[in-house]
């Protein structure tokens, strides 16, 4: 099937609206002006608080000698960063471990923290937007500023980042953590088609670290470039040939938004893989040989006063050099965001590249849009299987699960039906964000969260019922049979309640009508197992049962078990009738927290409540 | 001079929905009126009154003064609507008021208030006259304000709009707000805006006023004398004056492209999709310029012109042929005082653009071409061709959801209605109201249908009003639109009292407090009030109860009565939403006192609490003494 392509592209548009709002400017300017700062600016400008990072202060600590790449985990011993910012394969986030300690050092040495309370203190009836900027070293200060205001989730209205000619700072994971938190949008790296400073670390930092020190100077103004320029040299080449191997092994990946200016224009890129290639493909066209090359490499990183300025002159002027041709709109806004970028439009892997891209957010769209019609569908399913419960309790006076395990009526095969309808609705939606073939904050969108959590809670325990009711006793539903769906759909409510704070999450005052924990009649059923098991004399499941008596006190406690479990005849009361007469035999004086909760669940029964 | 509206030759006829009406002549005449109105000494606002046949001519003087126009308190120099009933209707979804530029809204208001502006025009409307409010630059942002009263004021449903504006180089001096109400009322086809390419001044209050203030204190003097001794240099073709120009022109055009540029592209990139996250995030942190095109634009260069009813496309048009290339700078201030020389050549080539959507990346049609040249928008302006074709495709989109839509509805949505119709008309017959029925703890079948077809319903009205009205994928008509206002109220009123009843059975109030009610509800019930005003619709006979939230006030005494908790003050609330409904007729009985109906149950009880003063003016006697009619053989 031919992609999806989006009708429209977006990437110049974006780039001129970023350019003539005059945000960029006033984000150069602050930069430049924290040049002399040895730890950081704060102004007030139109009602937004600029914090500005010096671009070349305390360089020897940038300079470290860890792995070949320099790069390291992002939560330290003092956790400044918290262990959300991991990929997706729950490994943490790595940075730059260089970056880190600029950040750090100024997070531990400076009143930073304190200056920043007046915008981030949640008492402040209106907070002022704030923005991190910085220019080199000072952009992944910038850029690690910026992150921990998002991640310690500090104020309502977030922080935006933006950097001139900024190293990349972290890997894959931190760019899932980005993606997965929806923050790509909080960052704007703005990147000169020649300036070699945004790719140097896709070289090993070993073999530019010393070059660096040596190039430092010419940046700062202090030498002239006739002096430097065989570090300069060096270090372009050893650039160029690790682009040229790519060997895979670098970690670093770019994220949020890119903004590439050439002589051309500007143009802006937002995936991350796509960001990465045109970092190689406006570095790689240039020949090597060329010494004005090589220096335009350097210059221009200290050069973006007149990058911005001779990009706004270019879209005001409107002139243009090339005319694509093509029948298709999309296809020509990608000419003319290769052509803006300074890349070419006969660069065949970067038109592909960026126009894949485009095609993969807009399928990605496009198939949440899909899924959000089905869910409307299905909430029918979801009333039909919760009247399966209320006419189980009602009309049989027997808890669902049972009814559902027993399979006995009608209506229990046609909430087989249903429940095998929404198993299908929900691993097509794993099935598809496994293969990443949704947005990448799906995850984190409260809407498919709740949805995802009330199904759960609903209808697990059919797929626990049915599950015990074919396998005859011989297996563990937990260890063997809980379907991923479950565990993704558990895992994803689970940190997004990490992320929510402490206070919205108050304590129950009301039981819960659905158990809050799906996977309960599992557990009843592995203590009826244990219970039985015990009699026939393997004593060491004991253990097993007393955890299981805890841990329903516990949920109990917590009002988190509904109703029905306490039904008369159910699953569980058989259980506790069971292991209450096994106790009393042990000892006729046994008493336990559940006991007492027992005896007055029944004593409220007993008079009709 | 004399024209007659509809006489007009078939080349000469610009418009699409009042094409017989402007034609040629007509904005030859209004230019020529618009710019004499400047001459002379004074520059105090006013106005003149034509005659031309049956058309009635107001043109319109407004003060160049750089006072008037850059100085304010506000970024852009906009206020909020305020003093005058006759636009305070706009208001956006939050009801907050329109804002306008308030250089040109005081000058307005000067006139409405203090001439016999009001008298005139609405003794010429009452003659039956055409009524022409026209206007050259900060004159024609007056007419445009004058065009929104006098339509507010002598409008009626069925009569032919007869008031127009035409106006020539005008600057945007309304919000979006103000845009969107225009387009709402069907009004855009009123409003005919003449500017030239690459006249500067009609899109300065794109910029702030900081940014422009200093060039325009010299250069709007300038400009001032220049109109006002046009009459000298009537008829000569090129500069209006040999006095030289100010400096500083270049930057000073730059600085208004620049700002044009931010607010076109933010316009253009937040609409597309997929869209770049940080548009949004830095869109929060810069306060662009408030105030967008309404009505229909005729672009002209000098030797012809295009004429444009997408609304989406005059912005990226206002930009595109604003820049600079090849340009001499003095001609982005000449071409503002220049319309009377420059339009009666232009106006005799105008080419209507239709469908934008399927306009050519390579011209086929050499008319369109000969035309898009000039203004800088021809092929070899590609971004410029991109940007028009998007907008073609926003407007083809829109129209496209309503006829799907229209589809949708009957093929999915009629059922559910009909079922829910029906039961309502069961539980009447079974002795029960069905709001009553559906929230009963033992649940029929047939309560259970009517919560999946709820159910099925608030699904698809949810599409319709979170997917496509809120993000704009609906015309700005929708909501106007009788049918669907309609269909909606007969949902709201029919099926938000299962809404409650479900929330109270469920007991969700014991979560959450009062029913909170979905925004679905919300907005239709606006769609029907922002309807009423204008229509005075005849209220419909009580087949259903006319406040769909009533339910949600009884349930909450209803709660207060199981606790045996008599409150004044939700007693008090209930009386309030009871009384409108008694005198308007608009209480259903049927589903309110049939049975062992809640209302009834709770009337009865809140009426035992009450002093018998309380009694004596309490909206609930008329249902203690209510007598259901004895069936009628």
């Amino acid at each position: 099937m031919e992609p999806d392509s989006p009708l429209f592209t977006v990437g110049q548009e974006s780039a001129t609206f970023l350019l003539s709002c005059g945000i960029l400017s006033k984000a150069w300017e602050v930069s430049r002006l924290a040049s002399n700062s040895k730890s950081f600016t704060l102004n007030e400008y139109e009602g937004v608080a600029y914090v500005a990072f010096p671009s070349f202060h305390n360089i020897e600590t940038f300079l470290v000698k860890e792995r070949k790449y320099g790069e390291g985990n992002i939560q330290t011993d003092n956790k400044v960063f918290s262990d959300c910012l991991k990929g997706n394969d729950d490994q943490p986030a790595l940075v730059h471990q260089g970056a880190l300690k600029l950040f750090l050092h100024i997070m531990e040495n400076t009143d930073f923290k304190t200056k920043l309370q007046m915008y981030t203190d949640s008492k402040q009836r209106k907070l002022k937007p704030i923005m991190f900027v910085g220019h080199s070293l000072g952009g992944v200060v910038a850029t690690l500023a910026t992150l921990w205001v998002l991640e310690k989730r500090l104020r309502q209205s977030s922080p935006f980042c933006i950097t001139f000619g900024c190293p990349l700072v972290g890997d894959v994971s931190l760019v899932e953590a980005v993606g997965r938190e929806n923050w790509a949008g909080n960052f704007c790296h703005v990147v000169s088609k020649h300036d070699i400073v945004p790719r140097m670390l896709l070289a090993p930092f070993e073999s530019i670290a010393e070059a660096l020190l040596t190039i430092f100077p010419y940046w700062q103004g202090k030498v002239k470039y006739s002096f430097i320029q065989d570090a300069c040299r060096k270090l372009h080449k050893n650039v160029l040939d690790s682009l040229s191997k790519s060997d895979g092994r670098n970690p670093y990946r770019p994220f949020g938004t890119y903004m590439f200016c050439s002589s051309n224009g500007a143009a802006c890129i937002e995936d991350s893989e796509t960001v990465l290639k045109m970092l190689h493909s406006t570095m790689q066209r240039q020949e090597a040989s060329s010494g004005e090359i090589v220096q335009d490499c350097f210059s221009e990183h200290i050069g973006y006063g007149s990058v911005l300025k001779h990009v706004i002159e270019k879209f005001i002027s409107g002139r243009r050099i090339a005319n694509p041709d093509s029948d298709s709109f999309y296809e020509m806004g990608i000419s003319l965001q290769l052509e803006a970028i300074g890349v070419g439009v006969q660069d065949n892997p970067a038109r592909i590249a960026l126009q894949r891209a485009g095609e993969t957010e807009n399928e990605r769209n496009t198939n949440v849009d899909k899924l959000a019609i089905k869910l409307g569908e299905k909430q029918c399913r979801m009333a039909e299987l919760e009247w399966y419960k209320e006419r189980c309790e009602k009309e049989d006076g027997i808890v669902y699960y049972d009814s559902f395990k027993n399979q006995n009526g009608k209506k229990d095969i046609h909430a087989n039906e249903r429940r095998l309808k929404l198993e299908g609705f929900w691993d097509e939606i794993i099935e598809m964000w496994e293969k990443h073939e949704l947005p990448s904050d799906f995850e984190s969108r409260n809407k498919w969260i709740n949805a995802g959590t009330t199904y759960r809670r609903l209808v697990e325990p059919l797929d626990i019922a049915f599950y015990y009711r074919t396998c005859k006793g011989n297996g563990n539903y937990l260890s063997y049979g809980r379907p991923n769906r479950h565990k993704v759909l558990q895992k994803w409510m689970e940190e997004k309640e990490k992320t929510r704070s402490s206070i919205s999450r108050g304590l129950r005052t009301k039981r819960a009508s659905l158990t809050l924990d799906s996977r309960f009649w599992a557990y009843v059923e592995e203590a009826r197992k244990d219970l039985e098991n015990l009699k026939r004399g393997q004593h060491q499941r004991l253990q097993n049962l007393e955890k299981f008596e805890e841990y329903v006190t516990t949920m109990e406690k917590a009002l988190s078990i509904s109703s029905d479990v306490f039904m008369k005849g159910s699953s569980f009361v058989i259980w506790w009738e069971e292991w209450k007469e096994y106790k009393k035999k042990q000892s006729p004086e046994w008493s336990s927290p559940l006991y007492k909760i027992m005896e007055k669940l029944e004593g409220l029964r007993l008079q009709g409540v | 001079m004399a024209f007659v509206a509809g006489s007009s030759t078939p080349e000469s006829r610009l418009m699409g929905g009042s094409e017989t009406f402007y034609s040629a002549s007509l904005l030859s005449a209004a230019c020529n009126l618009s710019c004499s109105v400047y001459i002379g000494e004074r520059d105090d606002p006013s106005y003149v009154r034509t005659d031309i046949g049956n058309t009635v001519v107001f043109a319109f003087r407004g003060s160049l003064d750089p006072q008037v126009v850059t100085s304010a308190t506000t970024k852009y120099g906009e206020c909020h609507i305020h003093d005058i009933d006759c636009l305070e209707w706009m208001k956006d979804g939050n009801n907050q008021p329109a804002s306008v530029h308030k250089g040109a809204f005081s000058q307005f208001l000067d006139i409405w208030n203090n001439s016999p502006l009001q008298e005139e025009a609405g003794l010429d409307c009452e003659r039956g006259k055409t009524v022409v409010f026209t206007g050259h630059s900060m004159g024609g942002a007056i007419a445009s304000l004058a065009t929104l009263c006098m339509l507010d004021k002598q409008l009626q449903p069925g009569k032919p709009k007869s008031i127009f504006c035409i106006t020539f180089g005008f600057p945007l001096i309304g919000d979006e707000v103000v845009a969107r109400a225009v387009r709402r009322k069907r009004w855009a086809d009123q409003f005919c805006h003449v500017v030239l390419g690459r006249d500067a001044f009609s899109r300065i209050l794109l910029a702030p006023c900081i940014s422009v203030r200093k060039p325009l204190e010299a250069l709007l003097p300038y400009l001032k004398r220049s109109m006002q001794s046009a009459g000298d240099s009537m008829g000569s073709t090129d500069t209006p004056m040999e006095e030289a120009l100010p400096e500083g022109i270049a930057e000073f055009v730059g600085t208004v492209i620049q700002h044009c540029s931010a607010v076109v592209n933010y316009s253009s990139a937040a609409k597309m999709s997929p869209n770049n996250p940080s548009i949004a995030v830095v869109k929060s942190l810069v306060k662009l310029s408030p105030y967008r095109p309404f009505g229909h634009y005729v672009f002209c260069s000098r030797t012809g012109g295009i004429s444009i009813e997408n609304h989406f496309a005059v912005l990226p048009i206002l930009y595109y042929a604003l820049q600079t290339s090849d340009v001499n700078s003095e001609q982005f201030i000449l071409e503002h005082v220049g319309y009377n020389h420059i339009l009666p050549n232009a106006l005799q080539n105008i080419v209507k653009l239709q469908e934008l959507s399927d306009l050519p990346l390579s011209d086929a049609d050499s008319r369109i071409a000969t035309q898009m040249d000039p203004l800088g928008l021809g092929i070899q302006n590609c971004q410029a061709r991109l940007s028009l074709s998007a907008a073609g495709q926003l407007q083809k989109q829109q129209r496209e959801n309503v006829s799907k839509l229209e589809d949708e509805y009957q093929a999915k949505m009629e059922i559910p209605m009909n079922i829910l119709e029906d039961y309502r008309s069961l539980c009447i017959r079974d002795g029960s109201g069905y709001v009553d029925a559906f929230k009963k703890k033992e649940r029929r079948d047939r309560d259970f249908q009517a919560n999946l077809k709820r159910l099925e319903l608030a699904g698809w009205w949810d599409e319709i009003i979170l997917n496509k009205f809120d993000k704009d994928e609906l015309p700005d008509d929708f909501q106007c639109s009788e049918e669907w206002i309609r269909r909606g109220t007969q949902y709201r009123l029919l099926v938000e009292p299962l809404d409650i009843a479900n929330y109270y059975r469920l007991g969700k109030n014991e979560d959450s407090g009062i029913y909170g009610r979905p925004s679905r509800y919300k907005t239709l019930q606006k769609w029907l009030e922002d309807n009423e005003e204008n229509k005075q619709l005849q209220p419909p006979p009580a087949m259903l109860t006319q406040d769909s939230c009533l339910w949600a006030y009884v349930e909450e005494n209803a709660c207060l009565m199981d606790k045996n908790n008599y409150s004044d003050e939700k007693r008090i609330e209930l009386e309030n939403r009871v009384r409108p409904l008694i005198d308007s007729h608009g209480l259903c009985m049927e589903d309110f006192m049939t049975g062992e109906s809640t209302f009834k149950m709770v009337v009865n009880w809140l009426w035992t609490h009450m002093s018998p003063a309380q009694q004596a003016t309490s909206p609930f006697r008329s249902i203690i003494y209510y007598r259901p009619p004895t069936a009628q053989n």
